[in-house]
């Protein structure tokens, strides 16, 4: 027959596991910092997203300096859409 | 959406089309831009003015209230400028904008309707806008998590009333779906053939689509079932995977059927 475990036990084991958590919490921002992205394949993806028919056949542009200039100038607001070309 | 030749050629003429894009490439110049307005994850839109300022940062996924976003955009921009200095404001113009950026809900832009003082296109644009509006909402509601079987039915016959009176929302407006599926259930209860072939063609090819999309999926889940043989656990969530999707194509299936024999009812 199973035992369950005692009282001391699960007392350990939720010091443990609080530790862990704590440490877990304490170090993401560093361990998500850290990551790093393949360059060579960050610059492939970009320049791949540019040549789709979305992105040609709508004439979007990714300077935004030259957004903003060109609003200005046409009096047209800025459709901006936000989208990435990596994985998380 | 964005592919559409339809976006296109309106995109072109009527804004700054600008992809703000996260490339994770080191040193680019606007990769954090996300960050910036505050979004939390991809894809999101927003409409700039030539300032970078957001004059919104909801922005609505079909062709249709998006050009009124845009169109209203800079307008509005304009006018609760002038508004907040206590300038006097054109009362039609104000309307619109507000309407078009979706800073009223329903009940208020019928409250309002009256004193804009619309008259002509600028009339019927609003009309039409409201409407979409109102079932927007409706449709949220009838949808929404708390919504009663009495609810549903009460947003049924809303939909099927304004059928009757003559109104019909704009080609690919958001909440289309829901509307043609309200009145296929209202053609069935009132014996409505006019109703009935207003939304039948669209919503029989919504539902074939769904099937050839899901026979896709079935086919590469029942590889994936018949390749992962020797890892029992990816075998499994393979198998489970293909339940579901016959469930779905099963359920389509038998929609479809209703569908088809409603059809031949009417027609008799």
């Amino acid at each position: 027959m199973r035992r369950l475990p005692t009282q001391a036990t699960m007392n350990l084991l939720t010091r443990q596991g609080i530790a862990l958590i704590s440490l877990a919490t304490a170090l993401a921002p560093q361990l998500l910092a850290q990551r790093t992205y393949d360059q060579d394949k960050m610059a492939a993806n970009y320049a791949d997203m540019q040549t789709h028919e979305w992105f040609t056949g709508g004439g979007w542009i990714t300077d935004f300096d030259l957004a903003k200039e060109q609003s200005k100038k046409t009096g047209k607001p800025i459709f901006a859409y936000f989208t990435r070309t990596y994985a998380p | 959406m964005f592919a559409s030749k339809d976006f296109q050629s309106w995109g072109k003429d009527n804004a700054i089309l600008f992809a703000a894009v996260m490339t994770k490439i080191e040193g680019r110049k606007d990769d954090q831009l996300l960050r910036t307005y505050e979004f939390r994850g991809f894809p999101s839109m927003a409409i700039l003015d030539s300032d970078a300022n957001a004059i919104t940062k909801s922005v609505p996924r079909d062709l249709f209230s998006m050009q009124n976003v845009v169109a209203a955009s800079t307008e509005y921009a304009k006018l609760s400028a002038d508004a907040a200095a206590g300038k006097k404001v054109d009362p039609a113009a104000w309307y619109i904008s507000k309407l078009g950026l979706g800073k009223l809900t329903a009940q208020e832009a019928k409250e309002q309707f009256a004193d804009a003082g619309l008259a002509g296109e600028a009339k019927t644009k609003a009309e039409q806008m409201l409407f979409v509006l109102e079932m927007t909402e409706l449709s949220k509601s009838a949808r929404g998590r708390e919504a009663t079987a009495e609810d549903k039915m009460e947003a049924c016959v809303a939909v099927y009333e304004a059928f009757k009176a003559g109104k019909r929302l704009p080609k690919g407006a958001s909440c289309e779906t829901w509307v043609d599926d309200m009145l296929i259930d209202a053609a069935k209860s009132n014996n409505d053939k006019e109703a009935f072939a207003h939304s039948y063609e669209r919503v029989k090819t919504r539902h074939l689509k769904r099937i050839e999309e899901m026979k896709v999926f079935l086919a590469r889940y029942q590889a994936e079932a018949e390749d992962s043989k020797a890892d029992e656990a990816k075998r499994k969530r393979a198998e489970t995977t293909v339940g579901r999707i016959e469930q779905i194509i099963d359920g389509t299936t038998g929609t479809l059927d209703r569908l088809e024999a409603l059809a031949k009812k009417l027609k008799s």
